[in-house]
């Protein structure tokens, strides 16, 4: 984000204006980047895609007041945040608590799903409420694997914090240590080496392809058929393999760092390591493209997933769903296309959209997506000489430097989405606050009324797999 | 042309490494040695699970990084029912807890309750450095160290998260108490 482009700042100091004023914002098609709880205020950070502006809202109050609940008019991204807010802000209080609908009647059922779940899942309780087959309400309750990392950052050091927000969720590693990094050059004026934006952008496409083989695995499961769910994962295996043997983790930890990148072998991988990923990844290619086109004949398949889970208008402008679940319900909201960052302005790149908002969409923009990242991965790693790791900001150097305190924000596109940032360090360079937007904490609010919209209780497993959304992510 | 991808088949090598009942040395490289892991002898009681053993997996914490390992054990590159381990759905099937992840306050009952509802004989294997000492997480005000006090572990796997072939060891460690050393 060298190039930053300055950010518009408004002071309010009533809450009603305060609200008021994101809710204006947000009709006039600015989206919310995320909400940050500093001690002098509250602000909303957001941002204008078609004019590319920066907007800050703070409401910087003086004494104790009760701030409308933005729920109540309409503004439904920042649910899981609000509540975070809370607790660091004790002069913060919201004017009214969520109300939490229950549904009553004869023959009303209500299933219990969860904490644990078959297979391999992560814990999340899920109550389904149903009416014979028809699944009239659901309601996902999260919070049982609350680790505070937010919390935990305050008073480490950048590179201890960034451990901590690596760990938020593992398949979106080098996301989150990309934002985070982004958001410390930003913060203390570093900038970024053109060689390490080449390796980072091939960090984050070997990133989103693990994480849609997975879902895609998953997806493929959830209706009965194990044979793409093993093609999947065969793949997925393959991807950690080539990132094991390029940078020595497979799921890339550690690999970006704030000033550049670094990798986990005494050597650096060179040419020739990128030549033999190259070959590797390129077998994989015949194995997506065949799993795709036989998905995209099968029926069985195709029928499950047609008009399952179709997420409902007033929720999709309720929520605003960022990722591959935005972009199948009609929101071409990319980051990499929208707002670039490292060298994604060099590449070419057709995100695609699609306006039905239902599992079959969700199944088409991940597939997609998958072979769109496997090219720009070709793409890149034809020209090794760009992906040079040598080429980076030397970090020990300013690393060390006190100064005055400083904040930076920084926003990227994750493999499930919209991932913002903002993190704030003080004088002696350690943490002294990070506010941390995840696609999955926003994401998570469409599932509930998506499942509750006419489908039946065989629905629900083919519904969560087309979400697969980070349960990790959301509990922070 | 399904006759060709049968022959292809045949002449192709096969995708499951033989790890770690034999030696593989791409996938030994990103196996860790499972150092700490190590049978806790009062939990051994006589084993009559022999090549059979149904895992219920249980998410205590996790940045879901051991479950992207843990779902990668029944793929083609390690298909760990070839040794008998399969998933369960239901905890009175399984003879094998896996749990992964921190142990946050909410889900030390749960992990209880999961464990009390196996029938005997059974084991536990605590997968990555989270669930065994709290990892990076240690000092979370809602985090509880370990283990200790809830369950008795059987066999700890290191690593952040611990590779498929190692978790697999860690496996063979909780039903055989001891790690398989690969041979050809
Ligand atoms: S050990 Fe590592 S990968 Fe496993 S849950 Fe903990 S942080 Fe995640």
């Amino acid at each position: 984000m060298a190039t930053a482009t300055a950010t518009a700042v408004q002071v309010l100091e009533r809450a009603e204006a305060w609200a008021e004023a994101w809710a204006k914002a947000r009709e006039r098609g600015w989206e919310t980047l995320l909400l940050d709880a500093a001690s002098d205020g509250l602000s909303i950070f957001l941002f204008h895609p078609e004019s590319h502006h920066h907007q800050e809202i703070r409401l910087s109050a003086k004494e104790p007041q009760a701030i409308p609940l933005p729920m109540d008019m309409n503004i439904g991204e920042a649910t899981w945040a609000l509540g975070l807010a809370v607790d660091q802000l004790p002069w913060l209080s919201w004017a009214e608590t969520y109300r939490h609908r229950r549904v009553l009647g004869k023959g009303i059922f209500v299933y219990p799903l969860g904490p644990v779940h078959a297979d391999v899942a992560e814990s999340v309780l899920y109550r389904l409420s149903v009416m014979g087959d028809d699944i009239v309400r659901l309601t996902v309750e999260n919070g049982f694997k609350p680790r505070n990392i937010r919390q935990l950052c305050q008073g480490k050091t950048v590179n201890d914090a960034l451990a901590l927000v690596e760990r938020m969720t593992t398949t979106s590693t080098v996301a989150h240590a990309l934002a985070y990094s982004l958001a410390v050059e930003q913060a203390l004026d570093w900038p970024t080496a053109k060689g390490a934006s080449w390796v980072r952008m091939l960090l984050a496409e070997l990133e989103r392809m693990v994480s849609h083989t997975g879902d895609l695995a998953l997806l493929a499961a959830s209706t009965g058929l194990p044979v793409p769910q093993m093609e999947y994962l065969a793949c997925k295996e393959a991807i950690l393999r080539v990132n094991f043997n390029l940078f020595g983790h497979r799921y890339l930890r550690g690999v970006v760092q704030p000033g550049g990148v670094t990798s986990h072998h005494i050597r650096p991988p060179d040419a020739k390591d990128y030549r033999l990923a190259r070959q590797r990844l390129s077998e994989e290619w015949e194995r997506i493209r065949s799993v795709r086109q036989d998905l995209d004949r099968t029926p069985s398949f195709l029928d499950r997933l047609d008009g399952a889970g179709t997420i409902p208008l007033h929720t999709r402008e309720f929520v605003r769903p960022v990722g591959p679940v935005g972009r199948a319900a009609g929101r071409p909201l990319d980051v990499r296309r929208m707002h670039p960052y490292l060298n994604y302005s060099d590449v070419p790149l057709e995100t695609p959209c699609l306006a039905t908002g239902d599992s079959r969409g969700r199944y088409t923009v991940k597939a997609t997506e998958l072979e769109q990242s496997f090219s720009l991965i070709m793409a890149l790693l034809e020209r090794p000489e760009r992906l040079n790791l040598a080429d980076q900001t030397d970090v020990r150097e300013v690393a060390s430097a006190a100064g005055p305190a400083c904040a930076g924000t920084a926003f990227i596109e994750a493999p499930r989405g919209l991932m913002a940032y903002r993190v704030a360090l003080s004088q002696d360079r350690t943490i002294a606050r990070v506010a941390i937007a995840t696609p999955s904490q926003r994401n998570w609010y469409v599932v509930a009324p998506a499942v509750a919209n006419h489908n039946i209780l065989q629905d629900f497993p083919i519904i969560d797999a087309s979400f697969n959304l980070s349960v990790a992510g959301w509990d922070g | 042309m399904y006759y060709w991808h049968w022959i292809q088949n045949l002449l192709s090598k096969p995708q499951t490494t033989g790890y770690p009942t034999k030696s593989d040395p791409e996938v030994a490289l990103m196996a860790k040695e499972v150092g700490a892991s190590r049978v806790e002898p009062r939990t051994l009681e006589r084993l009559s699970i022999r090549r059979s053993c149904a895992i219920r997996h249980l998410d205590a914490g996790s940045c879901n990084g051991c479950e992207s390992e843990l779902s990668l054990l029944p793929s083609p590159a390690y298909d760990f029912s070839r040794y008998g381990f399969g998933y369960t759905a239901v905890p009175k099937h399984a003879d094998l807890l896996v749990i992964t992840g921190v142990i946050t306050r909410p889900m030390a009952s749960v992990i209880e309750q999961t464990y009390a509802q196996m029938g005997v004989p059974k084991r536990v294997v605590v997968i990555g450095e989270c669930a065994i000492s709290g990892g990076w997480f240690r000092e979370s005000p809602d985090v509880l160290a370990s283990l200790e006090g809830i369950v008795a572990v059987t066999a700890k796997v290191e690593g952040c998260p611990p590779a498929p072939p190692d978790i697999l060891r860690g496996l063979f460690l909780a039903l055989d108490g001891q790690v398989p050393t690969p041979n050809n």
